[in-house]
């Protein structure tokens, strides 16, 4: 779901990656305290797991293709902050190598992906820790994952609406809310699910490893 | 019976006005195919092509089965694809045309997907390991 260049315009990624650019600048305040000798091998090892998910595309019904983010499994392990510098670095390999995504459209899905797919992962693990670890886990990883696909929905759909010429043709992304946003969340639905089971897997590994607390 | 003669003629031509001609002729055209990065075709999505520096689409449709658009230059080499489906997959980007009858074209160059993934995951575990040196030294 990362959204390629030339399908937002400069109204959407300038702004974008101005509030970024805030956000890289909080998420690494301080980064050489938190991310010590101990934490840099594990938070490498997962970047790459989630580098890697992002290039598996599956075949998904209704002839599109989807793939996993690994984003909730390093905000459950690492935290937010760790999580969205790392994410925006995996989005940022993959818009210059593969250019899935884009170098425009890079603050946009930093800040739905990294940034608030790792708050909401955080947050449901919190609020939903009386549940039990997997269930609070996997709802967490899947809810976080709609989430970000609803932003990313939206944020293209309303393209139309605030850059089009003036007889109201779209200069870039043409469709509006009422066709991206099912069409985004009902394959993520699906990858949701996948994306759950990976974290949980990942999670229970870390927590026996001592990588987590509690 | 002239004016009927005379309405007669001229509703023909009215009605020949509205008549739709194909003509059907051997000609040179470009094929696009778009895929997605697990080689599944981005079938039946939309499409415009814009000759470089054209903000007026020269062609506009929907890629067929196997994610093709086939496309006549006219001899204009430089083209601008936008492609796109609901979910927000597509590309924007320049493609070149084949121009002329003897136009032979050879893949690109591509850089294999493989050697790019490598990359990609040497490019992580590099920079991880330059923040564990930094690391180590800082301790030390």
């Amino acid at each position: 779901m990362h959204i390629p260049d030339g399908f937002l315009s400069p109204q959407t990624y300038l702004p974008a990656w101005g509030v970024a650019a805030v956000a890289w600048a909080w998420a690494g305040r301080g980064l050489a305290r938190r991310l010590d000798e101990t934490l840099v091998p594990r938070l490498a090892m997962l970047t790459a797991l989630a580098y890697a998910l992002g290039l598996i595309m599956l075949p998904l019904p209704g002839g599109t293709s989807g793939h996993a983010l690994g984003v909730a499994v390093l905000a459950l392990v690492f935290g937010v902050r760790l999580a969205f510098l790392a994410y925006s670095g995996v989005l940022l390999l993959q818009a210059l190598l593969f250019g899935a995504g884009g170098i425009t459209a890079l603050g946009v899905n930093a800040l739905a992906l990294g940034l608030v797919g790792a708050v909401v992962a955080v947050a449901l693990r919190r609020l939903l820790a009386g549940a039990g670890d997997t269930v609070a886990v996997a709802l967490a990883a899947f809810v976080s994952l709609q989430v970000s696909a609803l932003i990313v929905a939206l944020v293209l759909g309303i393209q139309p609406s605030i850059a089009h010429r003036e007889d109201g043709t779209p200069l870039f992304f043409p469709l509006g809310p009422e066709i991206t946003v099912p069409a985004v969340l009902l394959p993520h639905l699906l990858i949701g699910l996948g994306e759950a089971a990976l974290t949980v897997l990942v999670w229970r590994h870390a927590r026996r490893k001592g990588w987590v607390a509690g | 019976m002239k004016r009927l003669l005379a309405a007669g003629l001229f509703a023909a031509g009215v009605v020949m006005a509205h008549e739709v001609q194909v003509d059907t002729a051997g000609t040179t055209a470009t094929v696009l195919t778009l895929r997605y990065a697990d080689g599944q075709p981005f079938a039946f999505e939309a499409y415009e092509l814009y000759p470089a520096g054209s903000e007026t689409p020269g062609q506009v449709g929907r890629t067929d089965a196997a994610g093709r658009i086939a496309f006549v230059a006219d001899g204009r080499t430089e083209w601008r694809l936008k492609a796109w489906s609901g979910d927000g997959h597509g590309v924007d980007r320049p493609v070149s045309a084949i121009s002329g009858e003897l136009a032979v074209t050879a893949p690109a160059a591509e850089t294999p997907r493989a050697a790019l993934w490598l990359g990609g995951l040497g490019t992580i575990f590099g920079l991880f390991g330059l923040w564990q040196l930094y690391l180590g030294r800082k301790r030390r």
